[in-house]
């Protein structure tokens, strides 16, 4: 092993760099630039600070002056002082030796990385957000509800008839009454928008818009809506989804580090698909709570099975597939699978939930 | 940071390191010997040459996600470090190559005390309005007051972080430094910006002179001090074509004055007998950015190492240095910096370079 490198030296106080010979010995290196006296720095003084990677020259510096460095092109230089001294197998130089082991370190890092994410995607930030929506207090929930309710369905859309909102009322106070207390005071409300939709706002606000009650056949069906929204009030959905779309982007921030500008762009794509994937697990949940209270109330299933089936018929497959993983909702097949499932638990016969006459009347709630 | 209008950390560093380099506002009447910048025999004009590799970056990038993943994030500050040091490691200049001394528990104790000292107070400017109710001239109210404790942030943030980057920065032994003060700074910056406010933004190019100004004098390499002499009135012509062109252009317009801006900056920048010049154009910039916006897009923000190596590389390709460093006249002197300027950086998230 030779003990003698060429190099050059920085003396830590003017910027200008002198070639030197290192000479390697057991207890530290021997620096003697091409002027001034020779420099001895003992190993337990030397820090090794750039020489890691492939193409970098080895920059060791004398931990008692600032900037004092040696610079040793040769990376072999480092096999050369673990050979000779001893002791700097000890301090925290870098072997090359070891190089060629960083790939595959690299790849096990890579799919280790690729199992925590996955994880935490899959059972972390779930469990998390569950946590952290335990300690929101419900009055905030209410407020937040409150405030959307008031900007996004101004009272001009509202369908106001006093008779037949009590008709509403009670078919949602027959969908409560089974379930146990909870800490939210539940409102419906039609609104004039044509889509074939519903809302939970946080609190309990439940918004059904027109176009659903037109849609809407029988009304087991509209109670079928009403149910899962429900279930999404009582199990703080929305709550949840606040704390892990923030999660989300805690955890793509800790896994890409100095990240900014446009690629952000490109991890808002990331974050959106996973935030999706919370968005059917919520989805999922609500149709399975929703579907016991159904059952709990004594109110028929049937017709709820029947409008996933209409549903399924009206997509077909198209929207199956891979298309499935950039939908807010389970698949129409998954839904209909668990709501005949559900069906099938029914024991005891359904009781009708208004009479004929009433759910006509119903019907025309926003003609006013 | 000089001529980087809108950041991306690593790429600032290598552009701040390198400002500090090349600065030299040189007196072409009295050229000096080459030998002044010792084995390196620079020619008259040179730039930097950047060695990184993305393959390399990668590596670290891994191997940095799973470690924060492992630790819960706590690494991430280490993460931060390790890039920044693999960056500016591979940063060349005349033969030697610039090194950095950051450590992940400065930036992490730098982070913590700005979550402290910033994060209770502008987290409740910010929420408590919709939380308490309160009526809407109080939120009115609060969130003005919110927005005020913002822009008094970023010049902090930006001083603070330029002290802490610039102080575990060498370059040939010699660190490199910022002794502005924050306080001076949130001067420039207030007065600056109610300048924009009152032009209704016409005076952006005299309000990110002044900034620039400020953070190019107060920075130094060992003993020597940068310069800077650019007056923001001389961009005001280009950026009122870039304002005009905006619609027509879709926007493209900016490419060519953030590149006419970095090129002004830097060719007003000097140290000692240093100069510097930057080559960079509209269309080289849009032609990095797009590709860049492009790899990004399409793999999910996973080619972000590829992209790094690419922009420190533009970075460097386009600087040039002329003249010579007084090698005699430039001395080490030790400071110390806090991160806490750093954590205020990261922190806040947000694109803090409004200059």
């Amino acid at each position: 092993v030779p003990t003698s490198w060429d190099g050059h030296y920085l003396d830590g106080v003017t910027p200008a760099r002198q070639a030197a010979t290192v000479v390697v010995m057991a207890r530290g290196l021997e620096i003697r630039p091409g002027s001034g006296s020779p420099r001895w720095w003992p190993l337990e003084r030397i820090r090794q600070v750039q020489g890691a990677y492939a193409g970098e020259p080895v920059r060791l510096e004398h931990t008692g002056q600032i900037g004092e460095a040696l610079i040793v092109p040769d990376p072999e230089f480092l096999r050369a002082v673990r050979a000779i001294a001893p002791g700097a197998r000890r301090l925290r130089f870098h072997d090359p030796t070891h190089r060629h082991a960083r790939v595959a370190l690299t790849i096990v890092a890579a799919l280790v990385a690729v199992a925590l994410g996955a994880g935490f995607h899959r059972w972390g930030v779930p469990a998390a957000a569950r946590l952290a929506a335990g300690l929101v207090p419900t009055a905030w929930e209410a407020q937040l509800g409150e405030q959307v309710f008031a900007r996004a369905f101004p009272p001009h859309t509202r369908c106001v008839d006093e008779a037949r909102q009590k008709v509403l009322d009670a078919i949602l106070a027959r969908l409560l009454a089974p379930h146990p207390p909870t800490p939210y005071r539940f409102r419906v409300t039609v609104v004039r928008w044509a889509a074939v939709n519903a809302y939970a706002l946080p609190g309990g606000r439940l918004v059904v818009l027109q176009g659903l009650v037109d849609h809407a056949d029988t009304p087991e069906m509209l109670a079928g809506t009403l149910a899962h929204e429900v279930a999404h009030v009582v199990h703080r959905h929305t709550t949840r989804s606040i704390f892990e779309a923030a999660s989300t982007a805690a955890l793509i921030a800790a896994a890409t580090g100095d990240a900014s500008g446009i690629a952000l762009l490109g991890l808002e794509g990331g974050a959106f698909l996973g935030r999706l994937r919370y968005s059917r697990e919520h989805e999922a949940e609500a149709d399975l709570e929703g579907g016991r209270l159904l059952l709990a109330a004594g109110v028929d299933p049937r017709p709820q099975v029947a409008f996933f089936e209409a549903a399924a018929r009206r997509r077909g497959e198209a929207w199956q597939g891979p298309w499935a993983y950039l939908s807010t909702h389970p698949t129409d097949a998954a839904r209909l699978a668990a709501a005949r499932a559900l069906a099938a638990e029914a024991t005891a016969p359904p009781r009708p939930l208004v009479s004929d006459a009433e759910w006509k009347d119903l019907k025309r709630i926003c003609e006013g | 940071m000089p001529g980087a209008p809108t950041v991306r950390p690593p790429v600032t560093d290598v552009a701040d390191v390198a400002a500090a380099l090349f600065g030299p506002r040189a007196s072409p009447a009295t050229p000096r010997p080459a030998a002044a910048l010792a084995t390196g025999a620079p020619g008259p004009s040179r730039s930097l040459t950047f060695h990184g590799r993305a393959g390399t970056l990668l590596g670290i990038f891994v191997v940095n996600v799973c470690l924060t993943l492992a630790t819960l994030g706590l690494f991430y500050f280490w993460a931060r470090v390790r890039v920044r040091r693999y960056l500016i490691g591979q940063t060349e200049l005349d033969g030697d190559r610039f090194s950095y001394h950051g450590r992940g528990l400065e930036v992490l104790i730098g982070f913590a005390k700005a979550a402290c000292l910033f994060g209770p107070p502008f987290f409740a400017l910010q929420w408590l309005p919709g939380l308490l109710d309160l009526g809407t001239g109080a939120t009115v109210a609060v969130s003005i007051g919110a927005y005020g404790v913002f822009l008094l942030l970023v010049p902090v943030a930006r001083v603070g972080a330029r002290r802490y980057r610039l102080s575990r920065s060498a370059w040939r032994g010699i660190r490199f430094s910022f002794q502005g003060r924050a306080l001076a700074f949130v001067r420039v910056f207030a007065s600056g910006w109610l300048l924009m406010a009152a032009t209704l933004g016409l005076a952006y190019p005299v309000f990110a002179t002044r900034n620039h100004a400020f953070l190019v004098r107060h920075s130094h390499f060992g003993s020597g001090r940068f310069a800077f002499d650019g007056r923001g009135t001389d961009l005001l012509v280009d950026y009122c074509y870039a304002v005009l062109l905006t619609l027509p252009t879709l926007g493209l317009a900016w490419f060519w004055f953030v590149a006419r801006q970095r090129r002004y900056f830097w060719e007003h920048t000097s140290l000692g007998g240093l100069r510097f010049r930057s080559t960079v154009t509209g269309g080289r910039l849009l032609g990095l950015k797009a590709v860049n916006a492009a790899l990004l897009v399409l793999t999910l923000g996973l080619a972000w190492p590829l992209t790094s190596v690419r922009n420190a590389a533009f970075t460097c390709r386009h600087l040039h240095l002329e003249g010579e460093l007084d090698r005699d006249a430039i001395r080490q002197t030790p400071a110390a910096a806090s991160a806490t300027g750093e954590g205020l950086l990261s922190f806040l998230e947000s694109d803090l370079d409004l200059g």
